[in-house]
């Protein structure tokens, strides 16, 4: 029976298991099997079309199964199911380039106004006191 | 709040000077204190690369195959993965528009320090709340260096 690994932000919906056992021949049948034991965890992890999160990532032991045969790949024992969130992020795209270009060369004209940008674009509110 | 090691607090602003002036991340790892893990402790920090290579002054992405083998050791060594870090280059050590929308680890703690000139100056760190992708914010959370 393949094991699903559960992330931690996700455990309260498992019943707070780092792992739980399924049964199920392919990726998409233990997934449904497991959102059919922990109905609370299906919101988190499908759409309300019923396909799974973008960023939603499943691996099947290392390889992640949009590169084999997405759900319907066929899993062998002791495959481990792996569900790992994306981690991704950034600072405001009107970063300032300032220090490296030189007080000198400041574009102004890339960075919102100070209040814009305080309001809308980045959550300090010193940001735009700054410049 | 968030209780960190004093290597793994070093260890993760000395990554953003490394790869200043590009984005660093890597993973938390720890564990939730109390049965309703009002606060974390850090005890390491694990450093990865970061994929965005397109973007990397502004953008960051950790691989999750990275992840996959650093929850597999943490389970070894009985550490869970209770947030992630990153650096902001020249540019405040507080959450973005973009942050927040590639935030999907809830109750965990995200910490972001800014590198001026190559240099690490603040480090914040903000716990996402919520219960999903409509409600979810980010609120700055007490760190202590332990």
């Amino acid at each position: 029976m393949p094991q699903i690994q559960i992330p931690s932000p996700l455990r309260q919906y498992s019943g707070k298991q780092a792992s739980v056992h399924v049964p199920g021949k392919t990726v998409g049948e233990a997934l449904a099997g497991l959102v059919a034991q922990h109905p609370d965890l299906k919101r988190h992890l499908y759409t309300e079309e019923g396909k799974l999160r973008t960023f939603v990532n499943v691996y099947v032991n290392d390889e992640d199964m949009r590169y084999l045969q997405k759900e319907a790949t066929v899993l062998k024992d002791g495959d481990t199911i792996s569900i790992v969130p994306s981690i991704a992020g950034g600072c405001c795209p009107q970063r300032a380039r300032f220090w490296r270009d030189g007080l000198e060369n400041r574009r102004l004209a890339e960075c919102p106004a100070p209040r814009a940008v305080a309001s809308s674009q980045c959550s300090s509110p010193s940001y735009g006191l700054k410049f | 709040m968030l209780k960190i090691s004093k290597s793994a607090y070093v260890s993760l602003r000395q990554h953003g000077e490394e790869t200043y002036p590009h984005e660093c991340c890597g993973v938390l790892l720890g564990h939730f204190d109390g049965s309703k893990a009002l606060s974390k402790t850090v005890s390491r920090v694990a450093r990865c690369g970061n994929t965005r290579e397109d973007s990397p002054h502004n953008r960051y992405h950790i691989d999750p195959r990275d992840l996959i083998r650093i929850q597999r050791e943490g389970r070894e060594r009985d550490e869970d993965i209770v947030g992630f870090y990153h650096s902001h280059p020249d540019h405040p050590a507080q959450w973005s528009p973009t942050d927040l929308a590639e935030a999907h680890w809830f109750g965990c703690s995200y910490v972001i320090t800014s590198v001026e000139k190559g240099k690490a100056t603040i480090t914040n760190s903000f716990e996402l709340k919520g219960s999903d992708e409509d409600d979810k914010k980010f609120a700055e959370e007490k760190t202590e260096v332990v």
